[in-house]
């Protein structure tokens, strides 16, 4: 699991990684809470900012955590975070 | 990425996340330009009012305040401030209501930074752009320091699609303004179509507007495409606005919300994309207190307010406006044109003008009518003057003025059909035909083929 990024953003890599573990624990937290509209915000947030730093996979899993919201499928969020947190755990960043 | 196109800028970034934030910030700052940021609408609007940016960049799903919300917020304080719209999904309606609220640009997250700095750099090109003045309604006299910033203004928002409220006493000139702010826009090639709304009555307004299905009244006797289906693409300019039943001011908000309209009588919405100038010599806040005029629909309609100022108070445009009169009134190459005497000039630059540009050009009209020399001397200029105290009409021009305008919609809705016209205007139809004639007026002009009376 490696992704190259633009060497011009490295100062701001470290801290967007911290607060995507933030969110897997807000997310679960609000998994446990059966609370999607939480989780749907999460998951649009990590839509928009996860390809724009080039974390393209992190957008595709805040899609997937917002249609799962939207549709109130506890399973789906499960899915999509668990792959979430092992995308985050293992990712290696290579910077251009 | 390291460049200077932006250089010297300020820019606002509004955004909630404070990932974007920070990486907006880095691919703006390494193009050169100044970065603020604000993390909420609120903040925002506290940077702005510190002080003014060059550009504002704003996120548009934004708990509290949404993006949408802050534009408005921000033109209010500065409607000529270009903003730059980012959003991680963006309906096609978000897009309209964002071009409608002045928006420069929609940015559809996933972000690049190329594109970032592209659209940056063309907001604050366009907005910065001077010296340009000189091509935006070059027929609109501005000696005047009113006029002047007025058309600054006026040449800023044309770009845009954003709606404009123009206020201004009759005979101010309302109507070519709104003309040069359709021909100042990427509209231009578009239609401009105008409606006045206190011209058409109540009842035939809405099928004017929107449209009506074949047999959605009686009278309707063929599907009829509304004034937005005709302004599709282009401009509708609502004029007096402010005599808009309230009724149809709900409708009105309606569509300016959905950017659909329903003709009468039919099932679905038909989208449309018009930009909307409106106009009314009402002082509308005052209509809004008196609960004459929705307040909602107020504020969509004056996202950017113009005002024309009165010619009492903008002395220095009376004798340029009366040397254009001068022009227009001589023949095709000039032959025969008259000049005003410098006494008539003086005395005319002094005049009360109450009627506004509409009493200068009827003064100038008369003038050169009946002067019988090349030049206009002053006694023709002072009995002009008596002769037209304030360009209002007679109560009978205006009964007259009324009732032709209102046989023209009745005729129009009942497609030239003079039984159902007379129907509708509840007159009989010898009553009715007199009326058309004392006007004449002929039903065949209002007939088209597919619904020939048989």
């Amino acid at each position: 699991m490696e992704v190259e990024l633009d060497g011009g953003i490295e100062p701001l890599v470290g801290n967007y990684m911290t607060n995507r573990r933030k969110d897997i624990a807000a997310l679960q937290e609000a998994l446990d809470g059966a609370d999607f509209g939480r989780i749907a915000a999460l998951g649009h947030r990590m839509k928009g900012n996860g390809a724009s730093f080039g974390f393209h996979r992190i957008s595709e899993l805040g899609v997937e955590l917002e249609d799962a919201a939207m549709g109130e499928d506890a399973s789906a969020v499960a899915t999509a975070l668990a792959a979430l947190s092992d995308y985050v755990d293992n990712v290696k960043v290579v910077y251009r | 990425m390291a460049s200077t196109v932006l250089s010297g800028s300020d820019i606002l970034v509004v955004d909630d996340d404070q990932d974007m934030r920070a990486l907006l910030s880095d691919w703006l700052i390494r193009a050169g330009a100044s970065v603020r940021t604000a993390q909420s609408g609120a903040e925002a609007i506290a940077e702005l009012t510190l002080r003014s940016p060059d550009l504002v960049m704003t996120d548009l799903v934004m708990e509290s305040m949404d993006g949408l919300r802050l534009v408005s917020e921000v033109h209010r304080l500065d409607p000529v401030l270009p903003v730059i719209m980012l959003s991680a999904h963006a309906g096609v309606q978000d897009a309209m209501r964002a071009a409608h609220l002045g928006v420069t640009a929609f940015l559809q997250k996933p972000l690049k930074p190329e594109d970032v700095v592209a659209s940056a750099g063309a907001a604050l090109a366009a907005s910065g752009a001077t010296g340009e003045g000189s091509d935006f309604a070059p027929h609109i006299v501005a000696r005047s320091d009113a006029m002047r910033s007025l058309l600054e203004r006026a040449r800023l928002v044309a770009r845009s699609d954003c709606s404009v409220l123009i206020t201004g006493a009759t005979g101010t000139g309302k109507e070519v303004l709104a003309q040069a702010i359709h021909t100042g826009g990427r509209r231009r090639d578009q239609a401009l179509v105008t409606v006045n709304c206190s011209a058409i009555p109540e009842q035939l307004l809405e099928s004017e507007l929107f449209g009506h299905e074949k047999g959605a009244f009686t009278g309707a006797t063929s599907r009829r495409e509304g004034l937005f289906q005709a302004a599709h693409g282009g401009t509708l300019f609502l004029d007096e606005i402010g005599d808009m039943p309230l009724p149809l001011q709900a409708k009105l908000l309606r569509v300016l919300q959905d950017f659909n309209v329903r003709p009468v009588g039919a099932t679905h919405p038909v989208p449309i994309d018009v930009r909307i100038v409106s106009a009314t010599h009402h002082d509308l806040e005052a209509a809004v207190e008196r609960r004459e005029f929705r307040e909602d629909l107020y504020y969509r309609l004056s996202v950017v307010p113009l005002h024309l100022a009165d010619l009492n108070d903008r002395r220095e445009d009376i004798v340029p406006l009366a040397e254009r009169f001068l022009t227009e009134f001589a023949g095709p190459d000039g032959a025969g044109r008259k000049r005003l005497s410098p006494d008539a000039r003086t005395r005319l630059a002094a005049a009360n003008l109450p009627g506004n540009v509409r009493q200068l050009r009827n003064i100038i009209e008369q003038c050169t009518v009946l002067a019988t020399t090349d030049v206009i001397p002053l006694e023709l200029v002072d009995a002009a003057l008596r002769n037209q105290p304030a360009g209002i009409q007679t109560f009978e021009e205006a009964t007259r003025a009324f009732e032709y305008r209102y046989l023209l919609g009745v005729l129009r809705l009942a497609n030239g059909n003079v039984s159902h016209a007379a129907r509708l205007a509840g007159r009989n139809r010898t009553e009715f035909y007199k009326l058309l004639n004392r006007h004449e007026l002929s039903p065949a002009d209002f007939r088209d083929n597919a619904s020939e009376e048989s």
